[in-house]
């Protein structure tokens, strides 16, 4: 993209003669960009501790067999709540945080189109986060029975007769929902009306594509999944049968509903990812992107058929064979455009003056192991095979490499990007390389002997386990923890790199280019009062 | 040729994108009500 701009003067708050508050008002009222884009990502990596410090508790539990810490009870809650938290409260809302960061900086916009929409979809984020994890504090106080105990998913009709975690559960799901399609239609809405004159839909980075594509996902998604959680409270309190056989009703019909969003879930979650890698790999490899538009029109074919897959997540709930046929076959071509981008991603690469900053080795890194999760989707999505992986550890590790190499490593690869964009300082390139070496290998250590524990027949979601899978279970407990610690080194060097350093230039990266790197690191409060043209 | 965005231009596009945020909007929910109404077979 052959880009022309100019850099914009004046500082934070000078613009208008504007003033905004200071302290904590400043971030309760703000609707600027970039203050709404920290403060998702700042919440995201609280989260991920939270989130972090639960699994941590389930894995210690699991280090020998027998029931150590916790009763079973407690550990179902765990494993539920990690899960929400992870996904809902940690992953999107960075993904979100990098929208509101990059999108209006990447597009030449001045800010998001609706910025009090924008202030909105932020601040119902930590009730929603509260939601789900007050009742293990209430449980501590002897009130209630705890959280949800019955896995992310909410299958029926364990989630229709579970305690009052449900009900909690419900509702921060539909807060959550509210905020991710007020964030999804913001996003769509900024790209479609404020770009730069001249940045087509076939000049716009790919990063803001990708999000474009999760975006439309989640407006086609969220509702369903709101749907199918209301019709629970219903089943629940109301004296409905949507999902009680006993009435009438399928329980069934619940998982269907549930994976027509949770399969596109999987997506939104790494379609950000997926657009930020080319901006990374081309930067660091001083190359243009290949294949720019074959990566586009990868994001729309995985888009469109992330929709239409959904039932390979129970093929063994006993399908008729032509809908289980045609699950396997539709979710095998997703494969297709996948290895598209793959191949983009290597291309770029290709013959490349590369070099090996952190960005760019959590960009490799995630490349190697993201593929490792593509190839065991794959033997997940056949039928036969399935029968007998479904609801073993093999599952756990496959779904890992996707979201943890693939989305947290992806999140990692762009917060240190562009975080001395963001803040006008550079982090420590030596903690950064520690943090990477010490996340894949104790990632690897604690994930791929899960592979091996799901192969050898142990089941997910149990708090103790037969005597012959111990050895394994004791270094992936072991690895979970280095793991764990080493995300510790992530956040120093982000709080390092937010009180000072060595100054970041404009364009940080020698090889970086887009309108964001035109200007001034940190970009003024106002990012864009000129409009850049793009030739 | 680099210009200011004008206070018009921006309020154009805020409105324009004011409108498609209330079509999408009301597109989620048609999709949520609608799923109510369904029956199995």
């Amino acid at each position: 993209m052959n880009i022309a701009t100019t850099t914009v003067p004046g500082h934070a708050g000078e613009h208008h003669g504007e003033h905004y508050p200071g302290g904590i008002l400043r971030w309760l009222t703000t609707t600027n960009h970039k203050d709404i884009g920290t403060m998702y990502l700042t919440f995201a990596l609280i989260m991920f501790f939270v989130g972090g410090g639960m699994i941590l508790a389930v894995r210690a539990e699991l280090w020998q067999p027998g029931l150590q810490l916790m009763q079973p009870e407690f550990f179902n809650q765990l494993i539920g709540i990690h899960a929400l938290v992870m996904i809902f409260a940690a992953l999107m809302p960075a993904a979100t945080g990098f929208a509101n960061w990059q999108i209006p900086l990447m597009i030449g916009a001045p800010d998001m189109a609706l910025p009090r929409v924008n202030n909105w979809g932020f601040w119902l984020l930590p009730p929603a986060a509260i939601l789900l994890t007050l009742p293990f504090v209430l449980a501590l106080f002897g009130i209630g029975d705890g959280a949800l105990a019955t896995g992310w998913t909410f299958y029926a009709p364990l989630s229709v007769q579970g305690g009052l975690g449900v009900d909690f559960a419900i509702f921060a799901v539909h807060i959550l929902g509210v905020s991710s399609i007020l964030g999804s239609i913001n996003i769509i809405v900024t790209i479609f009306n404020m770009r730069a004159p001249g940045m087509t839909m076939m000049k716009l980075p790919l990063f803001a594509w990708g999000w474009l594509i999760t975006a439309f996902l989640l407006i086609a998604t969220i509702p369903v999944l709101a749907g199918a959680v209301t019709m629970l409270l219903t089943d629940r309190h109301f004296g409905t049968h949507f999902f009680n056989a006993a009435g009438g009703g399928d329980p069934i019909l619940f998982q269907h509903l549930f994976w027509f969003f949770g399969h596109p879930e999987v997506y939104i979650l790494l379609l950000p990812i997926w657009g930020l890698m080319p901006h990374v790999l081309s930067t660091f490899s001083r190359k243009p992107i290949y294949g720019y538009k074959a990566q586009v029109w990868g994001f729309i074919g995985i888009g469109a058929l992330s929709v239409v897959v959904w039932a390979h997540h129970f093929f063994t709930v006993g399908m008729p064979v032509p809908a289980l046929i045609y699950f396997m076959f539709s979710t095998m071509l997703i494969s297709l455009p996948l290895a598209v981008l793959f191949f983009c991603w290597i291309a770029t690469m290709w013959k490349g003056a590369m070099s090996f900053e952190t960005p760019m080795l959590f960009a490799t890194g995630f490349i190697v192991l993201f593929g490792i999760a593509g190839l065991t989707g794959l033997v997940l999505a056949d039928v036969a095979a399935d029968a007998q992986y479904h609801h073993s550890y093999f599952v756990v590790a496959h779904f890992h490499y996707a979201l943890f190499a693939g989305g947290i490593m992806g999140v990692m690869t762009g917060v240190y990007y562009w975080l001395p964009k963001w803040t006008g300082h550079m982090y420590s390139e030596t903690l950064g390389k520690w943090h990477f070496w010490l996340t894949v290998v104790s990632f690897n250590l604690t994930f791929l002997p899960q592979f091996f524990l799901g192969l050898a027949g142990m089941p997910r979601r149990i708090p103790d386990y037969a005597l012959q899978f111990t050895e394994f279970n004791m270094i992936s407990t072991v690895a979970a923890f280095a793991l764990g610690l080493s995300q510790l080194l992530f956040a120093y060097n982000i709080w390092k790199c937010v009180k000072g350093g060595p100054k970041a230039s404009d364009k940080v990266w020698e090889g970086a280019e887009g309108l964001e790197w035109q200007l001034p690191s940190p970009p003024p409060h106002h990012s864009w009062e000129t409009q850049p043209v793009i030739k | 040729m680099n210009a200011s965005f004008t206070d018009a231009e921006l309020a154009q596009r805020r409105a324009a994108s004011r409108r498609m945020a209330w079509l999408i909007g009301a597109a989620v929910l048609a999709l949520y009500v609608i799923g109510f109404f369904f029956k199995r077979g």
